[in-house]
């Protein structure tokens, strides 16, 4: 009897530390800021099965929406910054975006408007030389990191084709900021009944398929940094490209 | 009623009324004189000009307003030791003492003290004068004065480094004054071997440098910064530091059976130590995960199989296993037997695990957990054991590392042998160490490190005590200096020339080892150092007194062979050259909780002395000139009743 007891108390015990442990979940950290920020609310809600069937990451469902102010973003490592309008950071909010980028944190930056030419792309392409002076977006280049993350890819995915190259911003040799004007996540966002919200051209099914795959690129890179540039990966990938290239 | 009991009552009610008016005012030649003495802080940093002149004439000026009325009160030098002085010789004195000690003040004061104590000091002591027992009446010199001064603050270098990889040494600069810009150096060697001119407006500024050691062996180095347009203060504008270097970098293996933020954090620590070689991989996913696609659309490698990874174990010297039960599988048994065969011949393993699991070469014991905190912040039992050594900060930079977050279950037991390094505030275990053969295992019960380095760059300071937390853990694993079964303390704070060091050396308790220690300075040769027995079984101490400034090396030998050494820095004195600002806070601080009371020299006048006897005169004095009227009045009062009672004319 008392073994039983104890049998019983101690598979109880082992399922509630399974499941308390979310410590080092993947945490979706959203930026809320003044105007149109938030297009896509049940996005993340609708990408949390993805990333976990695909991955061996353990996201948390649940959305933290936070402001730069707020000093919860030093608990989030990964922050996206989307919608529409200006990113409008103050001289304080710019000094908390240095420390956070400085000391591990990452940005994605998605315009919903899927436009170079918007108020968001606008705003942000100013971002990186009032950030750190004197340093600029760049083209993340096909053999980077972020595009062999866990799928292959490359150039930029999303909703539209504004931009053809997903754009880095380095900090020393780390990636610490990746922007979109493509709008990725308006393509992988979806309505209740869990079809897409809003069509992808102008390559339709296909690009969206290649949207998903550079999000959980996006994703994965975020948490696995220069993983996939390590010498033990380089002659498996080489061969997967080329065959790629090949076809 | 006569006139003789009139004449009775009248003296009465007067002895009585005069009795009341000198209530207060002692008996004349009784509680006049008040014994004082006068102790003058002759550390160093009274030298430091206030103004025109130093601190120490600045005090000497005060007191000559008041010093004819008082020339037989007892003066005291006081510096780390004191001595009795004469007032008439004490303008020449130079203050060359290098400290000042509120503990030596008490025994200077002796079992007879004075009535109270004068003190002139600009608040650069070493420690307080608590529990003084008679009232400190402080007059402060020194003020902060616009003069240029620049200094390097803190520095921070790596305690070892690796010949052929390039190594980091940190400052921290402060500026006062009219000064923008500073010109700094990095000296090795007597060699200077970088530099560059730093913005100092805003008052401080940090400063990194590179360099590549060469050799092996203790390197001495320096930060120095070039005297500014003007600056008198020099000893502040140069830091030394010591590094050992040693031959090889340290091969680490990393395995991950989870991507998330700590394998990031940790993997990026790995790469850009210059000490570390990382050969890492990551479990991205499970068999049944993205099953839809072909292997040709993802970026994936086979995970490398039980027999690749025990054939190359030999080759490394740390191997760190975060989230075991994902590995379990992937691994395999004869992975976990070669592994353990390694770890006995003298490897380092950590097991990263939350909640912990049960492992052959774990510290943890068992299956049981028990429940805590699921937010907490780690408490280092040992903030001297070289993998909670954060740096050469005075302060217990624990207290400041950021909150761990974690699954809220922590082991119950260890293993036998093992010993608990860090806890969650509650006392249950988080970092545990266990020593097999020759090797040793290490096991974290957490996967949030990484919010140290978050919550760093939170408070504007960067991730440097996060680099530096797993700097400590790899050179641990990898037997560096200090990370065997017998070790020795590395002392914190400053170590000064003439000053005795106290070496801990920390041995296994069971069997009794042949110790020996040495102390070496830089290009000379073995001293000896007497050990003897500590406070607790498997602890020995050493003391050794290093009679010139400059690099020691210290090393403990069982038998013969080197089980443990470090390099230390012995400065030439006290460090309050690094910042010689008054602090009159802090004598004020000390006057109002002895009694007495804190006045610059500035408004110490004849007056401000004066009020002060007034007062201590008041303490000091026992009885009163009151009593002398009183207590003949209330005697006459009674003895007048009893005499008309006698008469009958009550």
């Amino acid at each position: 009897m008392k073994k039983t007891t104890a049998l019983l108390f101690g598979l109880v015990g082992g399922c509630l530390a399974l499941q308390a442990a979310e410590a080092d979940r993947f945490v979706f950290a959203q930026l809320e800021r003044p105007g149109r920020w938030d297009p896509y609310p049940d996005f993340w809600e609708g990408n949390v099965l993805t990333l976990r069937n695909l991955t061996r990451l353990d996201p948390d469902p649940r959305r933290r929406v936070v402001r730069l102010e707020d000093p919860a973003i030093f608990e989030s490592p990964f922050l996206v910054v989307g919608g529409q309008g200006p990113v409008n950071l103050s001289e304080n909010d710019l000094e908390i975006a240095r420390r956070y980028l400085s000391a591990g944190g990452f940005f994605f930056f998605d315009d919903a408007q899927a436009s170079l030419e918007s108020a968001f792309s606008r705003s942000v392409r100013r971002l990186p030389d009032t950030l750190f002076p004197g340093s600029r977006w760049r083209p993340i280049p096909a053999d980077h990191a972020l595009h062999r993350a866990f799928f292959l890819t490359q150039g930029a995915a999303g909703r539209k084709r504004a931009d053809g190259d997903l754009q880095g911003l380095w900090l020393a040799d780390r990636l610490v900021a990746v922007w979109c004007a493509n709008d990725l996540m308006g393509a992988l966002a979806r309505d209740r009944k869990g079809d897409p919200l809003l069509p992808c051209v102008p390559g339709g099914e296909a690009q969206r398929e290649k949207s998903l795959r550079q999000w959980v690129n996006i994703v994965v890179f975020s948490v696995t940094g220069t993983y996939k540039t390590d010498a033990v990966h380089q002659p498996f990938i080489e061969r997967k490209v080329q065959r790629m290239q090949t076809k | 009623m006569t006139k003789t009991s009139w004449i009775v009552r009248g003296v009465t009610l007067g002895l009585i009324a005069l009795g009341i008016l000198l209530m207060g005012v002692p008996f004349p030649g009784r509680g006049r004189t008040v014994s004082w003495a006068v102790v003058w802080d002759a550390s160093a940093s009274m030298g430091e000009p206030d103004g025109p002149v130093s601190r120490w004439a600045r005090a000497r000026s005060a007191w000559k307003k008041v010093q004819s009325r008082n020339q037989q009160i007892p003066h005291y030098l006081l510096g780390l030791d004191w001595e009795k002085a004469d007032d008439l010789t004490l303008d020449t004195v130079r203050p060359i003492k290098p400290g000042c000690s509120g503990r030596v003040l008490m025994q200077a004061l002796g079992s007879n003290p004075p009535d109270a104590v004068l003190l002139f000091s600009d608040g650069k002591w070493s420690d307080n004068a608590d529990g003084l027992g008679v009232p400190l009446f402080v007059v402060g010199v020194g003020s902060e004065e616009t003069a240029a001064d620049l200094a390097v603050e803190s520095i921070q270098s790596p305690p070892v480094a690796f010949s052929g990889a390039p190594a980091t040494v940190s400052a921290r600069l402060i500026a006062r004054g009219p000064v923008r810009t500073a010109s700094v150096s990095l000296f090795v060697g007597g060699r200077r071997v970088d530099g560059r001119v730093v913005e100092v407006s805003d008052g401080a500024a940090p400063v990194s440098f590179q360099w590549t050691p060469a050799r092996e062996g203790g390197v001495s180095g320096e930060i120095r910064i070039d005297p500014a347009a003007g600056e008198t203060r020099l000893g502040n504008n140069i830091r030394r530091f010591v590094v050992d270097v040693q031959r090889d970098r340290v091969r680490t293996l990393y395995i991950s059976g989870r991507p998330g933020a700590h394998t990031n954090f940790l993997r990026a620590q790995l790469k850009n130590d210059p000490a570390v070689e990382l050969v890492s991989f990551v479990v991205l996913r499970d068999p049944e995960d993205a099953l839809g696609y072909g292997d040709r659309d993802l970026s994936l490698i086979p995970f490398p199989t039980s027999q690749e990874l025990v054939a190359q174990l030999p080759t490394f010297s740390a191997v760190i296993l975060e989230d075991w039960t994902a590995l379990r599988f992937a691994l395999g048994t004869s992975f976990m037997g070669a592994l353990e065969e390694w770890v006995r011949r003298g490897g380092g393993v950590l097991f990263v695990e939350d909640p912990p699991s049960p492992l052959p070469l774990s510290p943890w014991m068992g299956e049981s957990t028990v429940s805590g905190p699921e937010r907490f912040t780690l408490i280092a039992n040992d903030g001297s054991h070289p993998l909670l050594s954060l740096g050469d900060a005075k302060e217990n930079r624990w207290d400041r590392m950021g909150v761990l977050e974690g699954s809220g279950f922590f082991p119950e037991k260890l293993k036998p042998g093992a010993r608990i390094l860090a806890t969650e505030p509650g006392g249950r275990p988080v970092l545990a160490e266990l020593s097999l053969d020759r090797g040793r295992s290490l096991g974290l019960a957490n996967r949030t490190s990484w919010r140290w380095a978050m919550e760093g760059g939170r408070r504007g300071e960067g991730p440097g005590d996060y680099q530096r937390f797993w700097e400590n853990v790899i050179r641990w694993l990898a037997s560096s200096p200090g990370a065997g079964t017998v070790r020795m303390d590395r002392p914190t704070g400053v170590l000064s020339a003439g000053e005795t060091v106290l070496l801990t050396v920390h041995v296994p308790v069971k069997g009794r080892p042949s110790l020996r220690l040495y102390a070496r300075a830089l290009g000379g040769s073995r001293v000896s150092v007497p050990i003897r027995a500590g406070d607790r079984p498997g602890r020995y101490v050493g003391s050794f007194t290093p009679p010139a400034p400059g690099p020691y090396e210290f090393s403990v030998w069982v038998e013969k062979s080197e089980a443990d050494h470090f390099w230390g820095d012995i400065s030439s004195g006290w460090d309050e050259q690094i910042d010689l600002r008054p602090d009159p806070a802090r004598l004020a601080d000390r006057a109002r909780t002895s009694g007495g009371e804190f006045v610059s020299a500035a408004d110490f006048n004849r007056w401000v002395w004066s009020r002060w006897n007034r007062q201590m005169r008041k303490n000091v004095s026992t009885s009163s000139l009151s009593t002398l009227f009183l207590l003949p009045g209330l005697i006459a009062l009674v003895a007048e009743w009893v005499w008309r009672r006698r008469r009958g004319l009550v």
